[in-house]
């Protein structure tokens, strides 16, 4: 429990996916309270003694079938069955209560489906939520009054879950569109960063090489440091630390053998291939999610400036603002890159770059060159290209 | 200073940046949302006919609000914190002002408003402004339920009545609450990531360029930019009939790129000063200049397309807690991280022992490893050093 509180808690450390499990873990937790609380509620409705019975019946199983999908990975699944759950929960209230307290179980749905952010979802059982709460309000107008009520009291109701839902759906409306930019944003870095690190591996294993440092993963002495720590920590995890040794090996062989080949060895077992597989997104001789990892290290030991508001901004008329060194800077920008691409600079293997146009007209210049400068560029193009081709 | 700043202290300023351009937009939505309110109060209080005073009275509660957080949005292009400000004064503000209908109009019909201005108020998805609201929240629930008990009498009265109340109250709070802090919590993961790369990115440039400076080239630039420049920027003046006023500005950087002394370059061309050379000397082509730093941006901002299904993908976190990796992957992963930084990776110097456990412990690296390993690193990382000195014969650390 102190586990499930501290994920709660460090949530945003968490990818999306492991979010969405999160939150089907939290509502079939709340489905539950509700759930137990109805058994002894259910006495006071208006139902008889075998549809009771059979209702929570169904309500014990439906939770079981949603708590085995979830075990299984089928978070999708468990999310629109914990929906109709709630939606069946809420009938079930309102069909056998006349009450203000019923009511409030249509706002509780709501807030179930909103809490998933997802928009059809939301949509679709939104949606009948609603429909489902105007009519309950409109049919049991005697549960919701008070002695003399306001005028209209009945439709200030409506308006409530109304104004409720539609809020919700803007707030899920305008999330969606957030979450979608900042995504795009965040994976246009990664792939940003994820070339710098290309370069910087080059450099790095250009002074691995001149200081005659074997590869990290031939080194004996790690090798030997990673089994036995290794072999420490399973120990007190696993009770056994001999399959991690098999592990440590295999992760060798990799480096040694390659991953393809690994996987296209018939003789190679299922299980063996798999842990290769799961081995390969952390391998020292590649840009993988561990030399990345370990830049990221090496990165918060760097020394840097101290933070200012223009840290990110890689504009030209920060260097200067007179407009004359600009049209040099950026006619030197120009030939520097126009040579590395057309003089065999490796460039970045995502890139299929053959001519620096590809650069400036791919670009968002506005992010660097100021309008007057991107107006010199393209009004001056045929000039550029003439002393480009001119080497 | 708080874990999720430690590692990389840089990314709480480009958070809060993030935070401040999304929240106008949210604002926005949510001011639209009390002019709905307004609208919606008052034209029922016309339609119900009751007197002009409380109409105008419940009408001016909203354009008070709605003053207010025009005013201090327009403040905010003075200081990010009016924005701040306007968050609380609207949520709250709004919150009191349905209370106030409560009581006055005495009718259970208006009290699901409260959840409509808690669902409006998480549109700022700020946690402090939930915490407020849900208190608020409370403790208005139970003044009601003290002293204003009338408003409960409804007609078709249930036998568990009072109970009822405290439970579907605390149990839709605590439902709206953890919900908010979900969706909170998600808002910022991407915040997190932004900075997080963004810094990233910055702290790469810099190594980068270092690394250029000290490294053998990826190239051997043998063209003498400073003359192709010169001739392009020359014909490009006679061309356009203006002054040209780059060649000496070009002489200038081919001196200092030569290494040619200030003095002696400023007596040379008199028109210039000190400063003058000291801003040109950014735009060299082959130190570690700022110009240089903008090439590198250039080239590197250049990526593939990407499918919108790897926009989504969780493969972009990276970490050693991955749900699908068993815990013998987490293990190995982090002892091959630990082992790495303490061996020294690649041409790079070891991190010593002390800093290790810093970041790994007290910053937001300690999210990305399985929390069990941690607790053993944490618990034995005597040991985890005892066996690394043990095995490594030589660790020339980086103090």
């Amino acid at each position: 429990m102190i586990k499930f509180i501290k994920k709660i808690i460090n949530s945003e450390f968490l990818p999306v996916s492991e979010v969405r499990k999160l939150k089907v873990y939290l509502v079939m937790l709340f489905l539950f309270v509700i759930t137990l609380v109805t058994i002894p509620i259910s006495f006071i409705f208006e139902y008889s003694l075998p549809v009771r019975i059979i209702a929570l019946a169904i309500f014990i199983l439906t939770y079981s079938l949603s708590f085995i999908l979830v075990k299984l990975n089928k978070f999708f699944t468990a999310i629109q069955l914990t929906i109709i759950y709630s939606i069946a929960l809420t009938i079930f209230y309102t069909r056998g209560i006349s009450s203000f307290y019923a009511y409030i179980f249509f706002f509780i749905t709501l807030t179930i489906i909103v809490f998933y952010q997802e928009i059809y979802s939301y949509f679709v059982y939104g949606t009948l939520t609603l429909v489902l709460g105007i009519l309950y309000t409109l049919s049991s107008s005697e549960g919701l009054v008070v002695i003399n009520d306001i005028r209209g009291s009945i439709y200030i109701y409506i308006a409530a879950l109304a104004l409720y839902y539609l809020v919700s759906f803007l707030q899920i409306i305008n999330n969606e569109k957030l979450y979608t930019d900042l995504n795009l944003e965040w994976v246009k870095l990664n792939h940003v960063n994820k070339n710098y690190q290309e370069d910087i591996l080059f450099y790095l294993e250009e002074m691995r090489i001149d200081q005659n440092k074997t590869n990290l993963y031939e080194d004996l002495e790690f090798q030997k440091a990673v089994v036995e720590i290794s072999k420490f920590v399973a120990q007190q995890i696993l009770k056994d630390g001999k399959e991690i040794v098999n592990i440590v090996d295999l992760y060798v062989y990799i480096h040694e053998k390659g991953l393809d080949a690994i996987l296209n060895n018939k003789e190679v077992s299922i299980a063996l291939k798999r842990n290769a597989n799961m081995l390969g997104k952390y391998l020292l001789n590649e840009n993988s999610d561990m030399l990345s990892l370990l830049i990221s290290f090496y990165l918060t030991q760097q020394p840097t400036d101290k933070y200012d508001k223009d840290r990110y901004n890689y504009r030209l008329n920060q260097i200067t603002e007179h407009i004359d060194e600009q049209f040099l800077a950026f006619a030197l920008i120009y030939f520097y890159l126009d040579n590395e691409i057309n003089y065999g600079f490796r460039w970045n293997n995502q890139s299929k770059l053959t001519k620096v146009e590809d650069i400036f007209l791919n670009h968002d210049l506005s992010k660097y060159f100021s309008s007057e400068l991107i107006t010199f560029y393209l009004e001056n193009q045929s000039l550029f290209e003439k002393y480009a081709k001119n080497n | 200073m708080e874990k999720i700043n430690k590692a990389f202290p840089e990314t709480k300023y480009y958070r809060e940046y993030l935070e401040f351009k999304h929240l106008k937009g949210q604002n926005q939505l949510v001011a639209f949302m009390v002019l709905l309110m307004m609208i919606l109060t008052v034209s029922y209080m016309f339609i119900a006919k009751y007197q002009l005073i409380p109409i105008i009275s419940f009408g001016l509660g909203f354009l008070l609000i709605l003053i207010f957080n025009y005013a201090l949005t327009a403040y905010s292009q003075e200081h990010y914190y009016y924005l701040k400000l306007n968050k609380y004064i609207t949520s709250v503000g709004l919150f009191t002002l349905v209370l106030a209908m409560i009581i006055y109009l005495k009718s259970p019909s208006l009290i699901p408003l409260f959840f409509v201005v808690y669902a409006i108020s998480s549109i700022y998805k700020d946690i402090r402004i939930l915490l407020i609201v849900s208190i608020y929240f409370l403790f208005s629930s139970i003044m009601l339920l003290i002293n204003f008990q009338y408003i409960f009498n409804f007609e078709a009265t249930i036998i568990v009545k009072d109970l009822t109340i405290g439970f579907f109250v605390i149990l839709f709070l605590i439902i709206l609450l953890l919900s908010s802090y979900i969706i909170v919590k998600e808002k910022t993961f991407f915040y997190q990531n932004i900075a997080l790369a963004k810094e990233k990115e910055y702290r790469s440039l810099e190594l980068l360029l270092n690394l250029q400076e000290k490294g053998k080239p990826r190239i051997i630039h043998n063209h003498d930019y400073y003359e192709k420049t010169k001739k392009f920027l020359k014909e490009f003046s006679e061309n356009n009939n203006i002054k040209d006023l780059f060649t000496e500005k070009l002489i200038i950087l081919q001196k200092l790129e030569n290494n040619q002394n200030k003095e002696a370059i400023l007596s040379e061309h008199q028109s210039f000063d000190l400063d003058d050379l000291d801003r040109l000397e950014n735009l060299l082509l082959h130190k570690n200049s700022y110009l240089q730093k903008l090439i590198l941006k250039l080239k590197h901002s250049q990526t593939a397309k990407f499918k919108t299904k790897e926009i989504f993908s969780a493969t972009h976190f990276q970490s050693f807690n991955k749900q699908n990796d068993y815990i013998e992957t987490k293990i190995l992963c982090f002892v091959v991280y630990y082992a790495a930084l303490r061996k020294g990776f690649l041409g790079l110097k070891p991190i010593n022992a002390d800093s290790v456990y810093d970041i790994l412990s007290n910053s937001e690296f300690s999210y990305l490893i399985d929390s069990r390993v941690l607790k053993i690193y944490e618990e034995n990382s005597e040991v985890f050093e005892q066996i690394v000195k043990e095995v490594y014969q030589e660790v020339n650390e980086n103090d």
